[in-house]
């Protein structure tokens, strides 16, 4: 009971910032604005950017200034979060930082593969340097996947990365490369549940994890079949090993014989709720469900761990409906098309 | 107590006499205009004059000049104005433009170069210690270099570049990190990338910036003190300006504004060749004066018919009050006129009002101070604001009486009234509550069935048989309500067996059938056929049935709720001498002295939140559980035309 009070603190602040983030009228808004700067004139201005944003010139930020500067945002929230009770001290708690790092990890493989090793460091946000248990930077002078190798010897990362295939010219399989960090990310953060949290903190984080992981899946799998005509075998060979919903019904989804097909079958599963049919949005249309059992998490939830893990992604779909704004307002993108690409209410 | 009766008024003229007749009409003060037609059928010819207001852009531009001038526009006498057409207004703006636009540039020039020069010497802020001089800087003819600002999360990331380049830091705030970069010219582009890739943001020095940083701030601050002072000297010309010219400008807008609400009027005139044509109402009582007015124009005619001769416009409603119960006509206009014709409730509002207030608030001393403040108000603010609470004071003067309570004294009549030997008086609230409950109660059947036999008259007067006779609150339902009401008292309070079984069946049975076929009752006393819905619609029987289970049921329960209501006189009875018990109590706790400011500070503040409280609650009876029994509230407001000034410009 008092190890639950401890928290509810937490909790509450966690509400207090949901109830500062971008509503639907904010979005309706940013989307008729016709370009950059009073988008981030909006956001200088709105209570949850205005901290981060107040020395930006909105007239003179770079799109991806802007970005990076609302993850920052992001992060720092999170940050605070955890140490306002001290939480920090939990392993669990360092979830963000370990997604990030085998973000990190990918950017770079992906740099080496595609020869903009440069690429890297440009885009390393300065916030994960400094709170990474990588070295980073020096990983960034990496010239080839052995080099990558031999710096994360010594780290948790290394094992996961010297099983990942190779090609000939010894360059590493990114596929493989991240379905296996992704694995590793999710199994680490798993075992830290399991060891740490209480039974029922467990039971609701597995059901939101595992949700994301399905939802991860099923976008996957669709985009596999669709496009690169993968077959169910190759499909489940290339899904995360984790299921919500279980394991014979993403199967079923996996041996639908057309993309078409698939989405019928997905319509009847909660994922595919309000899909109607349509094809073109299937990321926003997945991702809705995610983003209404997180909303829902926040709002009802009284288990600190439980309401970080679920603001956290809520404030990932955030910053990405923001950017698809940004990009949408940039390119002069049809309002009505660039809203149907939000996962909003 | 009634509806001011109106006249419909058609004036033809000449084309030539437009202007003179429109004043005329305004002078009268009591000319209500309407188009002279409402849809084409009925224009016969005729076309409205919707012609462009030619005073509209001297109009908005001489407010323009007046505000830049900073002058407060004011009613001024015009009748040495020769200005007259809408031409000689804007060339008289011309005139006043002209200098004003040049001064008002060069001031504005000023301003643009404190407001450059400022600019740079807030950029120059984050440059200080660079000893060399900028010149010298940006023209090495081998070295390229920018100056501008780095997220300070880039700046740790410079080292791990393996470019031929430095970067200079003069200074860090919060998120970024201000300096310059230096670099071969030959590798400029990639090193301009490299930092464009980091968010580096340029900052162009501009050209008036020379020499070191500290010379730059001395010649930057020269230049905006004699700016700020040549901005000053423009003020004062500007000023000067102003000085010279107000009385015309003054003179010419009265005149203008006039000339263009005048012109406006005009949107309602109705022109046929060089004839015009004018519709309106007015009061019946203000004809002679209103005759009197064209009685010299031959070539004006003027005819005066019944309000109800045109059916295309509906005549305006004027409420007719008496000296009592005009203040409370604020109320019913609040809710809405009545129609020309209809019922008007101001009188009935006035004695309910005042009547509810006293009981609610009833206490000599503090009605009396609400009638002195009524008094100041009505004199001072709003004459129908102060004239109601005099009246409503006076009613709370007459309850404390009653209840003798003097400022929350309670004992403080009781010898008066035992020198005049009444024993029943005054009266006990906290000794006899349930007497006072049950009187709210009873005051609020009367007044729901003092609202039904209203409704019932309207009813009648309109010829509306089912609103007069069938409806919940015709015949019907007032035989329903008051059977309801002598058989649930006779029962329950008198031991009275009063429900019988005749009385069930003719009293309530038969008129709650009526109520339930009121539709189909009337329709065969007005169309002498038998319809279920009153537009002719098809319906049912079933849908019938459901339909008007339910509205019944709503009734019922609309006469329960509605009388209960007034359950919250009594709770403020109680309410108010509680709260001035706690007021006594507390002042015999406080010591000797501040018993008296006790007193007075607990009477302020219970007079000011209970009698807000009081005023809102009665305001809420008399709209919700009154007038919707007997008032729709549709009527059309009188607005004579008149040309008022106004320094507001659409």
């Amino acid at each position: 009971m008092l190890e639950s009070c401890s928290t509810n603190a937490t909790v509450t602040k966690i509400r207090a910032i949901h109830g500062t983030m971008l509503k639907c009228g904010n979005y309706h808004e940013m989307v008729s604005m016709r370009s950059v700067p009073e988008v981030a004139e909006y956001l200088r201005r709105s209570p949850r950017f205005r901290e981060v944003l107040g020395d930006v010139d909105p007239n003179t930020v770079h799109r991806g200034f802007l970005e990076s500067l609302l993850n920052k945002a992001n992060f720092d929230t999170y940050v605070r979060l955890c140490s306002f009770q001290g939480l920090d001290k939990v392993p669990f708690y360092n979830f963000i930082i370990q997604k990030r790092e085998c973000e990190q990890l990918l950017n770079l493989v992906n740099a080496l593969n595609s020869g903009l090793d440069r690429k890297f460091i440009e885009e390393l946000p300065g916030y994960v340097i400094r709170h990474s248990e990588l070295d980073l930077l020096s990983l960034s002078e990496a010239s080839d996947f052995d080099d990558i190798l031999l710096k994360l010897r010594g780290t948790p990362y290394y094992r996961v990365m010297r099983s990942v295939g190779r090609s000939e010219d010894g360059k590493a399989d990114y596929t493989d490369c991240e379905l296996k960090l992704r694995t590793f990310y999710y199994k680490r953060l798993i075992g830290y549940i399991e060891k740490d949290l209480r039974a029922s903190d467990e039971r609701e984080l597995k059901k939101l994890i595992f949700s994301e992981v399905d939802t991860i899946n099923i976008i996957n799998a669709y985009r596999l079949k669709a496009f690169f005509g993968y077959t169910p075998e190759q499909i489940r060979k290339s899904q995360l090993p984790f299921t919500k919903t279980g394991k014979s019904r993403m199967n079923l989804l996996y041996e639908s014989d057309t993309p078409r097909e698939m989405i019928s079958r997905l319509e009847k599963t909660v994922y595919g709720r309000g899909f109607q049919g349509e094809y073109e949005h299937i990321e926003t249309k997945v991702n809705s469900y995610t983003y209404q059992l997180m909303k829902h998490t926040v709002s009802v939830s009284t288990s600190a761990p439980v309401a970080i893990y679920a603001f956290m992604k809520l404030c990932d779909i955030e910053v990405n409906n923001i950017v698809h704004i940004i990009e949408g307002v940039r390119y002069d993108v049809d309002p009505a098309m660039l809203e149907g690409k939000l996962i909003i209410c | 107590m009634a509806i001011e009766e109106m006249e419909l008024v058609t004036i033809v003229g000449l084309m030539s006499e437009l202007d003179s007749v429109l004043l005329k009409c305004c002078e009268s003060g009591c000319f209500h205009m309407e188009p002279a037609f409402v849809s084409a059928s009925e224009s016969h010819g005729l076309k409205l004059l919707n012609d462009k207001n030619p005073y509209d852009v001297p109009l908005k531009g001489l407010a323009s000049i007046a505000t830049s001038l900073g002058i407060k526009l004011k009613e001024t006498d015009f009748s040495d104005c020769a200005l007259e057409s809408g031409e000689d207004f804007s060339l008289f703006c011309d005139r006043l433009e002209k200098p004003l636009a040049e001064l008002s540039e060069k001031k504005q020039k000023a301003l643009q170069i404190i407001s450059e020069r400022k600019g740079a010497v807030i950029q120059l802020n984050h440059l200080k210690g660079l000893n060399e001089e900028f010149d010298r800087i940006f023209s090495c003819r081998h070295v390229a270099v920018r100056v501008g600002k780095l997220p300070l999360e880039s700046r740790e990331k410079l080292e791990f570049y393996d470019q031929e380049f430095f970067f200079v830091p003069f200074d860090t705030d919060r998120s970024f990190c201000w300096g310059m970069y230096f670099c071969p010219r030959e590798i400029k582009d990639i090193v301009d990338d490299l930092f464009k890739s980091m968010y580096f943001e340029r900052i162009v020095i501009p050209d008036f910036v020379t020499g070191n940083t500290a010379e730059a701030f001395e010649r930057l601050n020269a230049e905006i003190g004699e700016n700020v002072r040549m901005a000053e000297e423009y003020d004062e010309s500007l000023s000067d300006f102003a000085k010279e010219h107000e009385d015309e400008i003054q003179r010419a807008f009265t005149k203008l504004k006039f000339k263009h609400d005048t012109f406006d009027l005009r949107k309602n005139v109705g022109a046929l060749k060089d004839k015009i044509y004018i519709k309106g109402f007015i009061p019946k009582k203000n004809h002679k004066s209103f005759e009197k007015l064209f009685e010299d124009s031959r070539t004006v005619s003027v005819v005066y018919m019944p309000p109800d001769a045109d059916a295309s416009c509906t005549p305006p409603t004027v409420l007719k009050n008496s000296w009592f119960t005009r203040p409370f006509g604020m109320l019913v206009e609040m809710y809405g006129l009545p129609d020309y014709g209809g019922f008007n409730p101001t009188g009935f509002v006035a004695i309910t009002y005042s009547l509810l207030f006293g009981i609610m608030f009833g206490d000599l001393g503090q009605g009396f101070l609400v009638f002195l403040l009524g008094l100041f108000v009505g004199r001072k603010m709003s004459p129908q604001m102060g004239g109601m609470m005099s009246r409503v004071g006076i009613s709370s003067m007459i309850f404390g009486t009653l209840y003798g309570s003097v400022f929350g004294f309670e004992e403080l009549l009781d010898p008066v009234y035992e020198s005049l030997g009444i024993d029943f008086l005054p009266l006990k609230i906290f000794k006899q509550t349930n007497f006072i409950l049950l009187t709210a109660v009873a005051i609020g059947i009367a007044l729901i069935v003092v609202s039904i036999i209203i409704n019932i008259y309207v009813g009648f007067k309109q010829k509306d048989y089912e609103r007069a006779v069938f409806g919940c609150n015709g015949i019907a339902g007032l035989v329903f309500y008051t059977s309801v009401v002598v058989g649930v008292v006779g029962t329950m309070l008198m031991d009275i067996h009063v429900m019988s079984t005749p009385f069930v069946i003719f009293l309530i049975v038969i008129p709650a059938l009526c109520i339930f076929c009121r539709v189909p009752f009337a329709a065969v006393m007005k169309y002498r056929e038998f319809r279920l819905s009153e537009d002719g619609e098809k319906m049912t029987v079933g849908n019938f049935i459901v339909e008007n289970f339910f509205e019944m049921f709503e009734y019922v329960l609309s006469y329960v709720s509605n009388t209960m209501s007034f359950l919250r006189v009594g709770g403020f009875v109680l309410s108010h001498a509680g709260m001035m018990l706690v007021v006594m109590t507390l002042m015999d706790g406080a010591a000797l002295a501040a018993q008296p400011l006790v007193a007075v500070v607990g009477n302020a503040f219970v007079m000011v939140m209970e009698g807000m409280i009081v005023a809102i609650q009665i305001i809420r009876l008399e709209f919700y559980e009154i007038f919707s029994r007997f008032y729709d509230g549709n009527g059309k407001p009188f607005d004579p035309i008149g040309v008022r000034f106004s320094p507001q410009v659409d």
